[in-house]
């Protein structure tokens, strides 16, 4: 059996498909943030992935690297506050990991969403338990990991990945927030899980059917 | 209590039509630099170390206000209360940078530290020299000994000031601009009362919460919690709180001078504000220490919040003399020969 590898044009529709799906769930995404925080979150999301579309809709070039990184460097340049610095770092850091690649293996795309966790991790000091995108995203990565360490499918991977992002985002609802706007509010913000955490489920739920 | 009715347009919008009808009132000191900042009408000074203030829009007239001969170069704005982004931050960069190097300054905040770190490493890049330099005056915010956690609120005043005058009357280098920015940063404190929250203009929802008859001290510019919820009491016994808080983290015996700015949160009236700095400079002037200088107004707003937040700046000689320097902003105008007339 050949190797699964992601091309760059693959890469192109699957952004294409995470900024639709982060696109139609600005309401749900502001709704989680008017319980944790400003009310926000949505409408920066909304900013940055139209912004995604945008930018990667007029990429002509086979760099897989270079794509992502774009579409990363998209989203920081329109949604702006600490979100858009995490969120782009979502997808640039992996894309100057991939930077001259045109295609990407399993393994090759979980070290380079790797790097992503460990800039988001440095650029806002937030650990595992702290109620942030972290709780989510460090568990999708691991199942990343996981599934290529084992030598699994692509698709099994990202599905993998986008249950454990979503049990590390629900998880978010018991924990009190330590970082960001949230954290203001405290123990107010029991019981409700992380904007942030949910979105981070959004997009690894649209990659896994996508890829 | 908070009030959500606000004179706007569209909610999205009220930091580009801020910023339009800004530059229209200010035309004779500041120019708008794309959609989100402003510069001093002759941006960039050849040769000067520019200075560039920024952060989320919300809290006016910060940042913009700061902006023409003697203090800040530039301003840049994020959304409300949301910090601003690299490339409007580069893009105002290029246009205040005389060649002399550019500092950004600005509160300590995960969002600021992020955005204007990104983008100090791509002006970096360019080939511009830049240097972050985050102020973290507010001490309700974190102890003394984790004061880099402190977040940074009306305080950050005196670090514009200073390096603002130490760059443009003293015309001194890059690193003697740090160097006195940062020492400035290490003399101010802040602590403050809320009243009543202001509301976000898109969601109308406001900041945080407080019952009719209370008060909350060290609350955040954005609403970050506290440190002391109590009942209302009168002007005077506030002001001793927040005066003896900070003279806990800054001691000051008799014969130190200092520069006290009283600061009005939003829809706190004058009115309370100067019966607030007629106790402050009292308490002050009772321990032997002598008030230089006061500045009293709204400098750093959170909408219509009510509160007021007092920052105490321990002067010597060098910060005394940089923050009696020539200034002409929207919002700060010292004008020494004038002054000298009413003597």
């Amino acid at each position: 059996m050949a190797e699964e590898k992601v091309s760059c044009k693959k890469m192109k529709e699957i952004l294409l498909s995470v900024s639709d799906v982060m696109i139609s769930k600005e309401g749900y995404l502001t709704d989680l943030d008017r319980a944790c925080g400003d009310g926000d979150f949505g409408v920066g999301m909304l900013r940055g992935f139209t912004n995604v579309k945008q930018q990667i809709s007029n990429y002509e070039g086979d760099d897989l690297g270079e794509l992502m990184t774009k579409a990363g460097f998209a989203i920081t340049a329109t949604v702006g506050g600490a979100s858009g610095a995490v969120f782009g770092a979502l997808f640039s850091s992996a894309g100057i990991k991939l930077k001259g690649k045109k295609e990407a293996n399993l393994m090759e795309l979980a070290e380079a969403f790797r790097e992503s966790l460990d800039m988001i991790m440095k650029l806002g000091g937030a650990k595992p338990g702290d109620k942030t995108m972290v709780d989510a995203l460090a568990p999708a990565i691991e199942a990343l990991e996981a599934v290529a360490k084992a030598g699994g499918s692509l698709k099994e991977a990202f599905e993998k990945a986008a249950e454990a992002a979503q049990k590390g985002a629900e998880a978010t609802k018991e924990m009190i927030a330590k970082k960001g706007k949230a954290s203001y509010l405290g123990e107010k913000t029991l019981g409700y899980p992380d904007p942030g955490a949910m979105a981070v489920a959004l997009i690894f739920k649209a990659i896994s059917e996508k890829i | 209590m908070a009030r959500a009715k606000k004179l706007i347009n569209d909610p999205l919008k009220v930091t580009v039509e801020e910023l339009e009808g800004f530059v229209k009132a200010y035309s004779y000191v500041v120019r708008k630099v794309g959609t989100h900042a402003v510069v001093r009408k002759d941006a960039p000074v050849k040769g000067k170390v520019a200075i560039l203030s920024g952060g989320g829009s919300g809290h006016e007239p910060l940042f913009i206000g700061y902006v023409g001969y003697g203090m800040c170069d530039g301003a840049v704005y994020g959304e409300v209360f949301a910090a601003p982004t690299p490339p409007n931050i580069l893009e105002v960069t290029r246009a205040i940078d005389g060649g002399a190097g550019v500092l950004y300054i600005y509160g300590n905040y995960a969002g600021d530290n992020m955005n204007f770190g990104l983008a100090a490493q791509m002006a970096q890049a360019e080939g511009i020299e830049v240097e972050t330099i985050p102020y973290w005056d507010d001490i309700s915010s974190a102890p003394p000994e984790r004061k880099t956690e402190r977040r940074g609120i009306a305080g950050g005043f005196y670090v514009y000031k200073c390096a603002g005058a130490a760059a443009e009357i003293w015309g001194a280098d890059f690193k003697e601009v740090k160097r006195i920015a940062e020492k400035a940063r290490e003399n101010v404190r802040s602590f403050g009362v809320a009243l009543a929250p202001g509301t976000i203009p898109a969601t109308g929802k406001p900041t945080f919460e407080l019952g009719e008859d209370e008060i909350y001290f060290g609350i955040g510019a954005h609403g970050e919690k506290g440190v002391l919820l109590t009942k209302i009491k009168p002007a005077d016994e506030v002001t001793e709180i927040i005066i003896n808080e900070i003279l806990k983290d800054l001691p000051l015996k008799s014969g130190d001078e200092v520069n006290v700015l009283v600061n009005g949160c939003g829809s706190t009236t004058l009115m309370e504000l100067y019966i607030v700095t007629r106790k402050a400079v009292q308490i002050l002037a009772d321990m032997g220490v002598e008030v230089h200088h006061v500045d009293v107004g709204n400098f750093l707003t959170t909408q219509e919040m009510a509160g007021v937040t007092i920052s105490i700046l321990k002067l010597d000689d060098e910060l005394k003399e940089l923050c009696d320097a020539p200034a002409y902003t929207p919002i700060v105008k010292i004008c020494p020969e004038l002054q000298s007339k009413l003597k």
